[in-house]
């Protein structure tokens, strides 16, 4: 037999629960009532269909369902709300900015090199690069915060996660050690990601790559710097090997934002009534 | 009847329904309804949760029966919920008997 209504309603609700022990329990207990519900109302001469349709609105929106669960048990409802859309459009601009810096940097490079001069249109774009990085981190750490809320609370991940990706920014904010904040934020994230990962309720890949992009940027900066590639300039610095693990990580956390962004700005608010009337 | 109001009393409503005896929960939201006269309004996958609260609470106990076919929770009120719906029931009847005489426009003692 091929799914009805209340199957795919049953699946909805099943993923919005899906973090709690006692899912199984709920959604049997959802069920029955639906199927229960849709019966009498087909008795009563309705169409299949459109009965399963009537028990399924007056049972509620699966959201609102785990909602007022979440609410019932004291947890913090894993639904998406004001704040975690604010958050999804927080990542979407980090996303932007993360692009724009190895953009703005390669550029002052290049500028500086046709010049031979450091003041004036260089230093410009590279002050710029930087609060474009500054001001990614920051939105990166919202970003954090706003997919911690959209699970409930990710338990010690939860706190770990975000704590260390905001540590790493107020680092590069006070006295930029960038290579101590993408060691902590890149933990950070990864910690983030695993668990988000666990619960299954974000998009993989994003998740997968806004949890990686920080330390696959440094492990590329370390890997090509131990290669001594390309030739040092006159200070002893490898030029090379910061830009591919900037454009890298960059790249990468950039398109990890993007999907982790999209899906939380999409999601519509849950109702936030728990006995709201229809 | 608006949210707020139910939100309110909805376990004094729900311990009231299983009093007489056990029901599953589309049977204690059927009740309701026919007891209320259509008067509760509200999502009925919302008064689940109630159920559980009541249940952690000790005023409900549960099982599980698999004789329709599917596997369906049936509540039955405990002796503690018992003295708490007759707490709730003497509390509802003085604070209704007040609004009514608020209403009415006589003192509460002449009611």
């Amino acid at each position: 037999m091929g799914d009805d209504l209340i199957d795919t309603y049953v699946e909805e609700l099943r993923t919005a629960l899906r973090w709690r022990s006692d899912a199984d329990d709920i959604v049997a207990e959802a069920e029955d009532h639906l199927r229960e519900a849709a019966a009498g109302l087909e008795t009563d001469g309705g169409d299949p269909d459109r009965a399963q349709a009537a028990a399924i609105a007056e049972f509620g929106q699966p959201l609102l369902v785990a909602r007022a669960h979440a609410v019932g048990a004291g947890h913090r409802p894993a639904v998406p709300t004001s704040a975690t859309r604010v958050a999804g459009m927080a990542a979407l601009l980090a996303a932007a900015l993360w692009v724009a810096v190895p953009v703005l940097w390669l550029s002052s490079g290049l500028v500086e090199e046709s010049t031979g001069d450091w003041t004036g249109t260089p230093q410009l774009l590279g002050a710029i690069g930087a609060m474009c990085l500054l001001a990614a981190a920051a939105l990166t750490t919202v970003t954090a915060i706003g997919l911690v809320a959209r699970h409930g609370g990710l338990g010690a991940s939860g706190i770990v996660g975000p704590v260390l990706m905001g540590l790493g920014t107020v680092m590069t904010f006070v006295g930029w050690f960038l290579a101590g904040w993408m060691t902590l934020g890149g933990i950070g994230l990864a910690v983030l990601a695993m668990a988000i990962h666990r619960r299954g309720l974000a998009p993989r890949w994003p998740t997968i790559l806004l949890g990686s992009g920080l330390l696959i940027g440094l492990a590329a900066f370390l890997g090509t710097r131990a290669l001594e590639l390309g030739s040092p300039d006159e200070w002893g610095d490898y030029r090379a090997p910061q830009v591919i693990g900037l454009v890298l990580g960059s790249v990468v956390i950039s398109a990890g934002l993007l999907g982790t962004g999209r899906w939380l700005a999409s999601e519509e608010p849950a109702p936030s009534g728990v006995l709201a009337t229809r | 009847m608006k949210d707020q109001a139910l939100r309110g009393h909805l376990d004094l409503l729900l311990l009231a329904t299983l009093a007489d005896r056990p029901r599953h929960g589309y049977a204690v939201i059927e009740e309701l309804r026919r007891r209320s006269g259509d008067a509760f309004d509200l999502p009925e996958g919302t008064v689940y949760p109630a159920l559980h609260r009541l249940e952690r609470a000790g005023s409900l106990a549960s099982d599980w029966d698999t004789s329709s076919g599917r596997r369906r929770r049936v509540y039955r009120i405990t002796p503690a919920g018992r003295t708490a719906l007759g707490m709730e029931q003497q509390s509802w009847t003085r604070f209704s008997a007040g609004i009514s005489a608020v209403l009415k426009g006589v003192s509460w003692e002449t009611t």
